[in-house]
């Protein structure tokens, strides 16, 4: 035989042993299987029955959602649960002790439940028959009519503690807190995420229904405790959040908007430190009248919401020109108020043109036609590698469901305007979350940080000893361009809070830099009329930020909706109460250049007291030339703008023969409603030409005039 | 495509009748055990019931080619089930603290489901080409292609389906004339290895917790002996006739846990009792037999390998969760093949029966 056959000899047996063993195996299942269904059968089925008849499940105590600094924001309270245990019952009725009709009417009153309800529960069976082992009467009730219950006596009625959630500040954080569900699970906010760890492990309970309420020693064949759910401690500071709350109420107040939203992190471990949306809800009653109505009031729209952000993201932008050297600061950008982009003329919104500018100037001026430059010097690849290392388009992964990528037109799809509309600002879509991730770098020199919500998770055991179960390290995500750049646009963002469009977010004494963004809203794929989205976009302090922001205002009031005059000053009232709360003492070297300006009010015909008030309020001071009690004129005119604590000199006569002329005084970059105010204050007469903030005016600041003159003031609309 | 009728000609139909029966028992058994019938949600039965006529297809597509021509990408087939196996751990998704789904949405499956039937055809490749397996080069180049799969698996960890890995391996090694020698080196080997193993801390506190309690399950009726010991009680209760369709008390309320997986077993034998269990047995040992039986009139070796291999895996997986449930093994999360909800498990079972019938169909002796 060859040692091929012989091969063929040895598999043909190893077959035929394959099939015995199988036939083996089987047989041994079998007979296992048959004495476990047959002969084991009468004491396996006692132990099945005595697990549906005594198996009960114990709750375990949802965890606690805390602030960095242990502030709860969320926490399970102390509430009871009625349940009944059937066996005891059932014994009862029969000794003629009690009827279940009894024990409903006794307890309805108590738990507010009708006698019929209560009782379809007592008469509750399995599919199949057989009597329950308990069933549970209500939830969820106060310490008081618990004790009512206890006082009754009423055989297998048992009241033990259940757990309910509280949110103990109402609103405050709710959208990043979410809420739970009848079973106490997450369904909304970190509730949701951090479930698993918040929910812990349920106890079972196994065994006679008699020792389930008098406390008796479990032994460890028929009792496991429950293990109840971790902490999980956020980065979120309860302070913080609280100044961008305030603010986020007041704004949307004052500027009668639809909604209003914001986001404080921290640009160095990319921690949130404050995140909220206006208007809200309370979680402790998550829903109140239409469901589906309700669930959308859950919505975190920092995260969960898509927006055009406009202007703001021209510091993406200049992020790329200075990164990849296509820009010097001897460049000179010319805006005549548009541009011929692939024969379309697009508009800069100051129709009337920003002329001569440097790098520095269009970020200020936030001129469009210098970022189509911008654009059409980087071209659509380089444009779409930062959008891509900026993060554009993709989750941040932040530890928050439903967190939305943004829209970005495939590159394919991109010619020569939508490059340029992208460029300042249009015709993309991005998340708060994504838009604060990508400004957080340029903030932290250019390393990207993870943004995330968990600081911690803390186990705290029977014996109340706490301990750090995970603890989330801040992780750098990529260096999306270099720290020389960073400090380099930081330098220009400080410079248009101090001196560009962002001035109402100027902070005497600190370096805050800061960006504009005023986006027509896009509905239907059209840009819808009157509807805007005002953003603010900033870091303090600039020169090294300890934190960044953005504010975004959702279809203000058309009447004043630009984000200069909106969500600027909202977000500097935001930065000095950080400031203030972190004791950050201000900065000698800040731009000094921006010192605040006043106009000097019209006071002529008043008396130094009157003045004196008036004077004290527009922060300027004063010196008087003369006798008598009446200030007959005022050096250097009404009307002129001079800076905050300027001496001024009255002039000071008996008579009322008061100089008439004012001048006229800087009406630029004003909303209607603002120069209207002044006007009135001088006593002089406007008329405009146009919609939007103050562009042009008739008379050159400083002409005097008489105060019949009637000035024409042009205004754009700044789609900045 | 153009179906070969002599191909259909001869496929064994009562291995195919049996599947249909199988797969039948297995849809009342998942609505049993997702309680449809108290309102609970149809979509798993829906979903095997879908997955069934996927496999259904995919199976005559692979009658309609010759086992020899599929033996022949056994390269790419392994191959790219490597690179599966690499991008579950990469992006797969967690279940039950494994990670070894693979997929978008719904549309996915686990991988080392598909890595069990290629190195199957591997290794029955391999061992067709070698003249003497018991040499260093070829049990080497056996192990090798052997292992490889088994480590990726055992980092997502699966080490339910690692069993089935070694068992079919063993089983196909044995067939293909492994010296007695090398088996019983094998053996004192792997009794050292387990005893490595469970030093070493390469398993899971969960996976040791679950051993452990198979020999000590009263230990933790409640605890991580809860699963073995609610299997049994479930069984008990079924007792000869079973308790009737829909009228499991184990299962209807709730208490088994994996019901529709891999403890549907306890669901089936509650409510079928022994009968129903002498039922299903026999129709499983319908299909293992007529195998073995394909296994040794088949036209090459390669063939015969490959049958072995497939049929050594089915009946593993029928040993290994009914024993669970039984407390003749320990408990991992093999599913019942046929039985269980589960995609892709439902699919490789389907398709490597259609790899026998396939085999089956093109012998010899019925071609003459």
């Amino acid at each position: 035989m060859s040692s091929n056959q012989k091969t063929n000899m040895l598999v043909k047996k190893r077959v035929v042993y394959m099939l015995l063993i199988i036939l083996a195996v089987q047989f041994v299942i079998m007979l296992r299987y048959a004495w476990v269904q047959i002969v084991w059968s009468p004491q396996l089925q006692k132990w099945a029955v005595e697990q549906w008849t005594n198996d009960t499940k114990i709750d375990a105590k949802r965890g606690k959602i805390l602030d960095r600094n242990g502030s709860p924001l969320a926490v399970s309270g102390n509430v009871e649960r009625v349940d009944a245990f059937m066996k005891d019952i059932n014994e009862a009725v029969k000794n003629k002790k009690i009827t279940k009709e009894e024990i409903a009417e006794k307890l309805s009153p108590i738990i507010g439940m009708t006698k019929e309800a209560i009782l379809k529960k007592l008469n509750k069976r399995l599919p199949n028959g057989l009597p329950l082992s308990s069933v549970t009467i209500i939830r969820r009730i106060e310490k008081e009519q618990g004790n009512k219950i206890r006082e009754l006596k009423l055989p297998g009625i048992v009241i033990t503690e259940d757990t309910k959630r509280y949110y103990p500040n109402g609103n405050f954080l709710a959208h990043v807190l979410g809420n739970t569900n009848i079973d106490g699970d997450g369904r909304a906010g970190i509730e949701l995420q951090y479930n698993e760890e918040l929910k812990g492990t349920p106890g079972r309970f196994m065994g006679e229904t008699d020792a389930y309420h008098r406390e008796m020693p479990y032994s460890m064949a028929n009792y496991v405790a429950p293990k109840n759910g971790n902490d999980i401690v956020l980065t979120i500071d309860q302070s913080i959040q609280y100044f961008v709350e305030k603010q986020l109420e007041r704004g949307l107040v004052e500027y009668k908007a639809k909604q209003i939203s914001a986001i404080v992190m921290d640009p160095k471990t990319g921690e949130i430190l404050a995140m909220a949306n206006k208007p809200d809800y309370d979680p402790n009653n998550p829903v109140t009248g239409d469901v589906s109505e309700s669930i959308k009031k859950w919505r975190n729209r920092a995260v969960n919401d898509v927006f055009e952000p406009g202007s703001v993201l021209k510091v993406i932008t200049a992020a790329a020109a200075i990164e990849e050297n296509i820009v010097s600061d001897e460049d000179r950008f010319v805006c005549h108020g548009s541009k011929k982009v692939a024969d379309r003329i697009i508009h800069c919104w100051k129709r009337t043109g920003h002329g001569t500018q440097n790098f520095a100037q269009i970020l200020q001026n936030s001129c469009n036609v210098g970022f189509m430059e911008l654009g059409e010097r980087l071209g659509k690849e380089k444009l779409y590698k930062y959008w891509n290392l900026f993060g554009f388009g993709k989750k941040t992964n932040i530890d928050f469901p439903g967190e939305e990528n943004g829209i970005i037109r495939p590159i394919e799809r991109v010619n020569k305007v939508e490059l340029v509309n992208q460029a300042f600002g249009q015709g993309i879509s991005v998340t708060m979350i994504q838009y604060l991730t990508a400004l957080a770098a340029v903030a932290n020199d250019g390393k990207m940080m993870q943004p995330h919500l968990l600081k911690q998770v803390l186990y705290t055991d029977e014996n109340g000893n706490t301990s750090i179960v995970k603890e989330y390290k801040p992780k750098v995500l990529k260096q999306v361009m270099s720290a020389e750049s960073a400090r380099k646009l930081r330098a220009i963002l400080e410079t248009v809070v101090s001196v560009g469009a962002g001035k109402k977010a100027y902070l005497e004494g600190y370096h805050v830099g800061g960006k504009t963004g005023t986006a027509q809203k896009v509905i239907n794929g059209v840009y819808a009329n009157g509807k805007y989205i005002s953003s603010f976009a900033s870091m303090a302090p600039c020169s090294n930020p300890e934190f960044v922001i953005i504010l975004s205002i959702d279809e203000p009031d058309p009447s004043n909706y630009y984000s200069g005059s909106t969500a600027a000053p909202l977000t500097k009232q935001i930065i000095e109460d950080i400031f203030r709360y972190r004791n950050i003492p201000p900065d000698a070297t800040a731009n000094k250049e921006a010192v605040r300006e006043v106009v000097i009010p019209e006071i002529r015909g008043l008396t130094v007291e009157e003045a004196n008030k008036i004077l004290r309020n527009n922060k300027l001071n004063f010196e008087t030339q003369g006798n008598g009690s009446i200030i007959y004129d005022v050096s250097p005119t009404p009307g002129v703008t001079v800076r905050e604590n300027t001496k001024i000199t009255l002039y000071l006569g008996m008579d009322k023969n008061k100089n008439e002329k004012v001048a006229v005084p800087n009406f630029t970059g004003m909303t209607k409603k603002e120069i209207n105010e002044l006007a009135k204050s001088l006593g002089i007469k406007v008329s405009y030409l146009g919609d939007g903030i103050g562009v042009s005016q008739s008379l050159q600041p400083g002409t005097e005039i008489d105060k019949s003159t009637e000035i024409e003031i042009i205004l754009e609309q700044p789609e900045d | 495509m153009i179906l070969d009728k002599k191909i259909f000609k001869n496929l064994d139909y009562s291995i195919i009748i049996s599947i249909f029966l199988l797969v039948f028992i297995g849809l009342l058994t998942i609505s049993s055990a997702t309680r449809v019938y108290l309102g609970g949600t149809p979509r798993y039965v829906i979903s095997q019931a879908v997955w069934f006529l996927v496999s259904i297809c995919v199976g005559v597509v692979i009658l309609n080619i010759d086992y020899n021509s599929i033996g022949g990408y056994y390269k790419i087939l392994y191959i790219s089930s490597i690179i599966l196996l690499i991008l579950v751990l990469l992006i797969g998704s967690e279940r039950n603290g494994a990670k070894a789904w693979l997929g978008i949405g719904p549309f996915g499956g686990q991988p080392s489901e598909l890595a069990k039937i290629a190195t199957i055809i591997t290794i029955s490749k391999l061992l067709e080409d070698m003249e003497n397996i018991n040499n260093l080069k070829n049990l080497g180049k056996l192990a090798f292609v052997a292992i490889l799969p088994m480590a990726l698996i055992q980092l997502q960890p699966d080490l339910g389906t690692n069993l089935i890995f070694a068992v079919t391996i063993f089983g196909m090694l044995f067939t293909a004339g492994l010296d007695k020698r090398i088996i019983y080196g094998g053996i004192v080997s792997l009794a050292t290895s387990v005893i490595a193993v469970w030093e070493l801390g390469i398993l899971k506190s969960y996976q040791k917790d679950r051993i452990l309690v198979f020999f000590r399950p009263e230990l933790d009726r409640l605890g991580s002996g809860y699963n073995a010991y609610v299997a049994k009680t479930a069984i008990g209760s079924g007792k000869f006739f079973g308790m009737g369709l829909f009228n499991g008390i184990q299962s209807s309320g709730n208490f088994i846990p994996e019901s529709h997986t891999d403890f549907i077993f306890c669901v089936f034998a509650e409510e079928w009792g022994f009968l129903g269990a002498v039922v299903l047995l026999v129709l499983f040992l319908n299909i293992i037999l007529k195998s073995i039986n394909i296994a040794s009139t088949s036209k090459d070796k390669f063939g015969k390998y490959l049958t072995i291999g497939i049929i050594t895996m089915i009946t593993f997986q029928v040993l290994q969760n009914i024993g669970m449930d039984i407390g003749l093994m320990p408990i991992t999360g093999i599913p019942l093949p046929f039985i269980s909800y589960g995609g892709s498990s439902l699919l490789t079972t389907v398709v490597s029966i259609s790899l026998i019938l396939n085999v089956g169909a093109r012998r010899k002796k019925i071609n003459f």
